[in-house]
Order: structure tokens, then C-alpha cells, then sequence
């Protein structure tokens, strides 16, 4: 019979993490290859061992959700659950009306996808809009079902 | 926080994305431990469209097994929920944050990816109690569509509560409150249906979004076939994608808004000339109040060429007016009659 002990489990855990952190680094290289080039792959091998301890508080320890979490780390910064301008997604991965965290980070990723698509297709608009010049906006008071004449002069 | 200044960082997480769903495994990184393979599992799906049956985010699923057992989920932006790991069978789903009359079945169709990997994680639904009927007191740009947005209602059901037939004898219009006013919100009363495995069921919200409706004339004459472009402000400030079109042969600007839409910046540009209108939506009061008639002798264009719109003699010249084109004595006073008659007036707009 085959013994494998706990220490021997421990060993085999380390250098799984190990080469599975490094499997991490391969993926995001060649995601984002544009956003890592600067980072040296000892660098990113601590950047990325730190995301994916803070992925287990959210109890995110597949390779699918980690994959997921740390493509967020890499678009919106390797500590963007912590940052309080976003606070929106430190809510979205604690979100208790949520079962599990897989259901919690799909969510996640869709809304921060929406939400870049969003933004970006807004610049691009007010870019091409900027160009129109116009009066400096007055307010008026209306409710939805009600339709008005807006600006008229009545002669 | 990086801010990735080069166009397209959102399509480039949505690639990286699709590539971790289809080649990471859902093995636990970096453990030394494997699962054995699981038995073949399935998938419900729930869409949320709303009125305009494009999808809605945000919004509450649940699947139950049984009393005891609940999986629990939002709708992404996609309008989607897909809950994994199902044994074949029959379960109920439900918009749980919802009242019964607040959705409806739309439809119901095969899922494409019937099955599924991974197990639910099914668990108790939260000891919550349920939440009794209550009063609201209404503040400035709330209406009755915004409340029931807000509590899991529809609209009509709010606005037909026989707590506040009062209130709607009063208004007339659900979407013109007066601040103080006390509106009813009922208790939600939860409902669900009957789900399968390998099925998509697509529930309509009824009420949301709402419709946008602005028509745009100088000197009666419509501002037909004008380029506008539409930027939407809600209460909690999400991103909303922004709209271009030209407006209809009678001057209409319309649009499906989300009811907690707060203002409505519109451009019209003509002529290389661009006219700019900020609206504050929900915010009109009723006739009978002096802020309510004022903006209504506004927009109905008795103030032109009155200069200070907040001085007392120029808003009651603007009365005057308004009377004088009714068949009223011309008193420059808003009483009962005079706020009755703008309000009909400003309707017949419409």
C-alpha cells in the first residue's frame, strides 16, 4: 500500500501553487501583453501571488475564477477590490444576495465589461461632439408622461 | 488603480475573459488534490427584459429546490442568470425581490449548453423577515414610478393600492407627486414558477423601463427631423449608454429610461447651430403649487421676454397671460380654477 504523508501532501501542494502561479503569468502575458511588458516575471510572479491570496478570501480558488479575478487585477489594478472608487466591485464580491462566489464574480466581470464598453463608447461620442457649439444648458421641470413644448417663444 | 488610456480595454477583458471560461479548469488552482469527475449536471437559465424587452441588469433570481434550499443570483448586464450544477429535474424559479404582479412569463426555450460541470451550492434562503406595508414620504423627484422601481413594484400596483386612492383622486398623474405627499408600499407578496433543466425562461419586469416623451417647437411649429443626442444621470450615477437619433415629423424626442432617471441632457443641432436642455425629470410639481405652475407656464412659453423668471410681478404677468388665452378674468392670481385650467392645458400638449 501506498503512504503519502502529510508532509509529503504539503510539498506537493507548495509546488503545485507554485507552477500554478506561474501558469497564471503565462495566461496574463498572453492576454494583456501591452499592460505586463514592463513588469519582470519575478514581479508579476509576486503581483499575481498576492491576487490570488486575496482571491481565496472571496473563495475563488478554481483556475476558472482565478483566471477571471486576475483579469480584473490587470484592467483595473492589482489591488482594485480595495480601491474606494470601485467601491462597486469590492460589493459585487461579497455580495451577500449572491449564493456562490462563482455566481458573484460572473457577475462581476459581466458589469465591469459592460461598464469599460460603456465609457469608452462615451468618449468616443463626446469627441465627436465636442466639436458642436451651443448655448450653455438651461433647466426645465418635466414628468415622464408629460410632453411640453420646450424653448417656445409664443407669438 | 490603472486607468487604461488606449481604446479597447474592455474588448481585450472581454477576450481574456472567454478564454479563462473556455480553457480554465474548474479544478482548484494549485492543490495537490483532484476531484473525482462529477455525475452530468445541467443548467436553468433566467432573462429579465423589461418593457422595451431589451435585458435588465440587477435584478434578483432565485432557484429553489425545495423550503430549505435556494440558489441565489443577479442579472449581469446581459440580463442573464445561469444557475449550474442542477440535478436533472423540476425546480422553481422567481424574482424574489419582486411583487407577484411586478413580472410575468414571456417566454420559455431550450438552453443551447443544456449541460453543466461543478455542483450548486444550495443553501438556506436568509432568515429575513417580510417587510410590512409602510408609508413613504415623498422628497422632491421622487414619483410613483421611481417608489415602485425602488420597492419591487409595478407601477399600476402602487398607484391602485386602495391605501392610496386618496392620494391618486388628488394627483391624477402617478408620475406628479408633491413633496410631503404619503404614498402606500404594500408588502411584497413573492411568487414563482415552475422550471426545468436545460430550459432558458425569459420574465418580463413590468413598468421598466419607463417612456421618455419630449416634444420640441418653437412658435408652435414641431422641430421636426432635427439630429438630438440624449445623456441619461440616474440617482447612483451607473453608466448609461448615451443616444443619438433625429426627432419625429411632430418634434418628439422618445426614449425608454430607467425610472430612476434623475436628468436628461438633450442636444439639438441644426443648421450647425446646438441647442442645449437639461431636464430634471420627476421634478414637476403639482398645478396647484407655485413651482408646478410656474414650470408649466414655462415650458407652454407664457414667460418669453419676462426677464427675471423668479421676480413675483414677472410670474404674475405670465399668469395673466396664460389667462387672457384661457377666456380667464386676467388677475395675475393662481388660483383653483387657473391652476386647473394650466394643467389641462399643458396636457393637451401632449
Amino acid at each position: 500500500m501506498l503512504v503519502i504523508r502529510r508532509q509529503q501532501m504539503d510539498c506537493f501542494a507548495q509546488e503545485g501553487r507554485t507552477q500554478f502561479a506561474l501558469a497564471m503569468c503565462a495566461c496574463l502575458r498572453s492576454q494583456f501583453p501591452a499592460e505586463l511588458w514592463e513588469i519582470t516575471q519575478d514581479g508579476l510572479l509576486r503581483l499575481v501571488r498576492a491576487a490570488l491570496a486575496r482571491a481565496a478570501t472571496y473563495a475563488l480558488h478554481s483556475e476558472r475564477d482565478c483566471r477571471r479575478y486576475l483579469n480584473l487585477c490587470v484592467i483595473y489594478g492589482w489591488e482594485f477590490d480595495r480601491q474606494p472608487e470601485l467601491a462597486w466591485m469590492g460589493q459585487m464580491l461579497t455580495d451577500a444576495g449572491i449564493s456562490s462566489p462563482g455566481l458573484r464574480l460572473e457577475r462581476l466581470v459581466q458589469h465591469a465589461i459592460y461598464r469599460r464598453e460603456v465609457e469608452e463608447d462615451k468618449l468616443r461620442l463626446d469627441l465627436a461632439h465636442a466639436e458642436a457649439d451651443g448655448d450653455p444648458p438651461f433647466m426645465l421641470l418635466v414628468s415622464k408622461d408629460d410632453t411640453i413644448a420646450a424653448s417656445g417663444e409664443r407669438p | 488603480m490603472n486607468t487604461p488610456s488606449t481604446a479597447g480595454a474592455g474588448a481585450r477583458l472581454k477576450a481574456a475573459d472567454q478564454s479563462a471560461q473556455q480553457h480554465g479548469s474548474a479544478q482548484g488552482g494549485g492543490s495537490a488534490e483532484r476531484s473525482c469527475p462529477s455525475p452530468q449536471r445541467f443548467a436553468i437559465e433566467a432573462c429579465v427584459v423589461g418593457e422595451d424587452q431589451q435585458p435588465l441588469a440587477d435584478v434578483a433570481v432565485e432557484l429553489r429546490k425545495d423550503a430549505g434550499a435556494v440558489l441565489r443570483s443577479k442579472t449581469g448586464p446581459a440580463g442573464l442568470v445561469r444557475f449550474e450544477g442542477l440535478e436533472q429535474g423540476a425546480y422553481q424559479l422567481g424574482l424574489y425581490l419582486l411583487d407577484q404582479e411586478a413580472w410575468a412569463l414571456a417566454a420559455e426555450a431550450p438552453l443551447a449548453r443544456p449541460a453543466s460541470t461543478g455542483e450548486a451550492a444550495w443553501a438556506a434562503p436568509p432568515d429575513s423577515a417580510a417587510r410590512a406595508e409602510f408609508k413613504h414620504r415623498v422628497l422632491q423627484g421622487e414619483c410613483t414610478a421611481k417608489l415602485a422601481q425602488r420597492h419591487g413594484f409595478f407601477v399600476d400596483t402602487l398607484w391602485d393600492w386602495p391605501a392610496n386612492a386618496v392620494l391618486k383622486a388628488d394627483r391624477r398623474s402617478k408620475y406628479v407627486l408633491a413633496p410631503g405627499d404619503l404614498v402606500s408600499i404594500p408588502a411584497l407578496r413573492m411568487r414563482h414558477i415552475g422550471a426545468s433543466t436545460g430550459q432558458r425562461y425569459t420574465l418580463r419586469r413590468k413598468g421598466v423601463p419607463e417612456r421618455l416623451d419630449i416634444q420640441f417647437a418653437i412658435a408652435g411649429i414641431p422641430r421636426a427631423d432635427v439630429a438630438y443626442f440624449l445623456k441619461l444621470r440616474t440617482l447612483d450615477g451607473r453608466p448609461l449608454k448615451d443616444l443619438s437619433g433625429r426627432t419625429t415629423a411632430d418634434g418628439r424626442v422618445a426614449a425608454w429610461v430607467p425610472p430612476d432617471t434623475v436628468e436628461a441632457e438633450i442636444a439639438l443641432t441644426e443648421d450647425g447651430d446646438t441647442d442645449y436642455y437639461v431636464f430634471a425629470i420627476s421634478s414637476l410639481d403639482p398645478a396647484c403649487a407655485d413651482n408646478g405652475a410656474w414650470a408649466r407656464l414655462l415650458s407652454l412659453g407664457f414667460c418669453a421676454g419676462l426677464g427675471d423668471i423668479a421676480d413675483t410681478s414677472s410670474q404674475a404677468e405670465a399668469v395673466e397671460r396664460f389667462q387672457q388665452s384661457v377666456g380667464l378674468a386676467a388677475t395675475g392670481v393662481l388660483d383653483t380654477t387657473t391652476a386647473e385650467k394650466l394643467d389641462q392645458a399643458y396636457r393637451r400638449e401632449e
